[in-house]
């Protein structure tokens, strides 16, 4: 167990040090960003403030010497500060991440807490007009837009019931917060919820055939006890795997439903970050996320290996 | 079926069942056929779209804006009057447009590499991989957003952004079945009487791994054409006035009060178009996987 924690780390952190270099070259690949900034403007002041801004950033050196700065700035954490808002990108991340975990936390459960039981349940009654339905609308699920289900919601639960507020944060108190963060989660939530669903369904299902399942009721196991303690268990070994990747996903909805419902979180910054050119926070932000996704993925790993014995050994 | 020339002596011997064909799979797949009625219809509205469009996709119409869905504008119009059916016309050519380059293009590096790592193995196969589960980490819509903030708006650059983000779930696919199939003795024989490596993955071992590829193709397309929507959306994808499903949703966004049609039909437009596909994606692959076959 012990190995497998150190050899699953040590993939982080290479992921990780490849996930920056690929946003670094990316960066830069796509051309020097002051003059996207300053976008073809020729005035004498204008070429002498990006000048300034150049060597500011250090966009004056050479490749390599940009990017050794680069990792030397990331390792003390310093990630430069916003051309807008002329503030540390680090403070201008960390006053949006409350906002952006939230939603990913809430909506991760949500899907979860509704997949697990319904295709589970989809699995054991294969064949009836329940599973059908279950996979009829999960089919949907999985293709939805999930902005456009956002609107869907807010013009029912909002506009036309006016039962749950369509966008911002509300007021401090638990009440107004939880209010607000209903339908940006549940949006968040479908369509993860439905991909899961029809995940564990064809999990359960390939356990429900297993030779063991055969030997538990064999030996007079109740069939409840067949299901839970042989089959479930193991369909949840698959299941985990994929909890990293569905973050990733969440993640990467988060930025489009922070913009629907008007959440001032880490996507919403980026969004403006880069309509606005401003690279520092798009950097920072889009490595932010990247991080946070690979240390979950990380953890899964590691998680794995207390679920599955098998893994430990390996 | 062989001719039995020898006549049987044992009646009990049962006459070997004939494994269905494709398209006899394929009639009976009820998700499979709807897949492709949709996805059929979609690239029809979008090849025929200047001859199925009632009016222009670009003029104005100042004193018709915002109108509800009416005779004259089935979909209504949107907040310059224009109307929103004939630039849903249009904005399928762009969806369908860069998704099916989007895919193309991932399946061809991601195949490529895969199959350079799974036929050659070695310091080959560890670079690719690594670098192909780099690009696995990252989250697929953050690595886009990253994409497009460098390179910039642009069809070309959307399609080069959400290539890039999918090519190593093909090269991971295509690597695992090189492994596999490569052990076959077909394969040995042809390297045997000294067949040239780019033949062998050509001709070889390629044809026997294509039904999966083309699975997970129509499923990222309607991943492909969600992102693209989802960038045009957040306004960092295609810029107006060309039409976009999500460019369209986005305009519509101020009127949700008063005049929701302007969003509304876009997004089922997408909804629909993502639909076809994973319709179609599923149905293949429970026509061509026999595991699933036997459930």
């Amino acid at each position: 167990m012990y190995k497998l924690i150190v050899s699953r780390l040590i993939q982080g952190v290479f992921t990780t040090w490849a996930v920056v270099t690929v946003v670094f070259l990316l960066i830069r690949v796509s051309g020097d960003p002051v003059d996207m900034f300053y976008g073809g403007a020729a005035t004498r002041e204008a070429l002498r403030e990006a000048e300034a801004m150049r060597r500011q950033y250090g966009l004056d050196k050479s490749v390599p010497e940009q990017y050794v700065d680069y990792l030397t700035d990331l390792l003390r954490l310093d990630f430069g500060s916003s051309i807008h808002l002329k503030r540390p990108v680090v403070d201008l991340i960390g006053e949006r991440i409350p906002h952006t975990l939230r939603l990913t936390v809430v909506a991760f459960m949500v899907s979860y807490l509704i997949a697990i039981p319904l295709g589970v349940l989809a699995a054991l009654r294969r064949g009836t007009a329940f599973d059908y339905t279950s996979l009829g609308l999960t089919m949907v699920g999985v293709s939805l837009p999930a902005f456009w289900l956002g609107l869907m919601l807010i013009l029912l639960f909002s506009v036309q019931l006016n039962w749950l507020p369509a966008s911002g944060i509300g007021d401090a108190t638990l009440q107004g917060r939880v209010r607000h963060l209903i339908l940006p989660a549940i949006t968040l939530a479908i369509p993860r919820m439905a991909v899961m669903t029809r995940f564990i369904r064809g999990t359960m299902l390939d356990i429900l055939g297993a030779d063991y399942l055969t030997t538990a009721r064999a030996k007079g196991m109740r069939e409840r006890a067949v299901i839970m303690r042989h089959g479930f268990r193991n369909a949840l070994i698959p299941i985990v795997t994929l909890i990293g990747l569905q973050l990733g996903f969440l993640v990467g909805g988060a930025v489009v439903i922070e913009r629907v419902f008007g959440l001032p979180g880490v996507g919403d910054l980026v969004v403006d970050a880069i309509s606005g050119r401003d690279f520092p926070v798009v950097q920072a932000s889009v490595l932010m996320l990247a991080i946070s996704v690979v240390i979950a993925n990380t953890a899964v790993d590691i998680l794995y290996g207390y679920v599955d014995p098998r893994v430990r050994t390996e | 079926m062989t001719t039995d020339t020898v006549p049987r002596l044992s009646l009990a011997e049962p006459e070997p069942r004939r494994e269905p064909t494709f398209w006899e799979r394929f009639v009976r797949e009820p998700q499979a056929i709807l897949g492709t009625l949709i996805v059929l219809s979609l690239v029809l509205a979008a090849v025929l779209a200047p001859v199925l469009a009632p009016y222009d996709q670009f003029r104005p119409d100042v004193r018709n804006r915002r109108a509800p869905p009416s005779a004259e504008h089935f979909l209504g119009t949107d907040e310059l009057g224009r109307d929103v059916l004939t630039r849903m016309l249009y904005g399928a050519q762009i969806s369908l447009a860069v998704a099916i380059s989007a895919v193309g293009l991932a399946m061809a590096v991601g195949t490529l590499l895969g199959a350079l790592a799974g036929y050659f193995g070695g310091w080959v196969d560890v670079v690719i991989s690594r670098i192909a589960d780099t690009f696995l980490a990252i989250p697929s819509l953050v690595l886009t957003i990253a994409m497009v903030a460098a390179l910039g708006p642009g069809l070309d650059k959307i399609v080069i952004a959400i290539a890039m983000n999918s090519w190593a779930g093909y090269a991971r696919l295509v690597r695992g079945n090189f492994i596999a199939i490569k052990k076959n003795e077909f394969v040995e024989a042809a390297q045997a009487i000294g067949v040239r490596p780019a033949r062998v993955i050509a001709i070889h071992i390629l044809p026997n791994t294509i039904a999966p590829i083309f699975v997970i193709a129509m499923l990222s397309t309607a991943g492909a054409i969600l992102t693209e929507a989802g960038l045009s959306y957040l306004g960092i994808g295609i810029n107006a006035p060309t039409p976009t499903w999500g460019g369209m949703l986005e305009q519509g966004l101020d009127y949700l009060r008063t005049a929701p049609h302007v969003a509304f039909f876009p997004g089922l437009a997408i909804l629909i178009t993502t639909l076809g596909f994973n319709l179609l994606g599923e149905g293949l692959r429970d026509i061509l996987d026999p595991k699933v076959r036997k459930r």
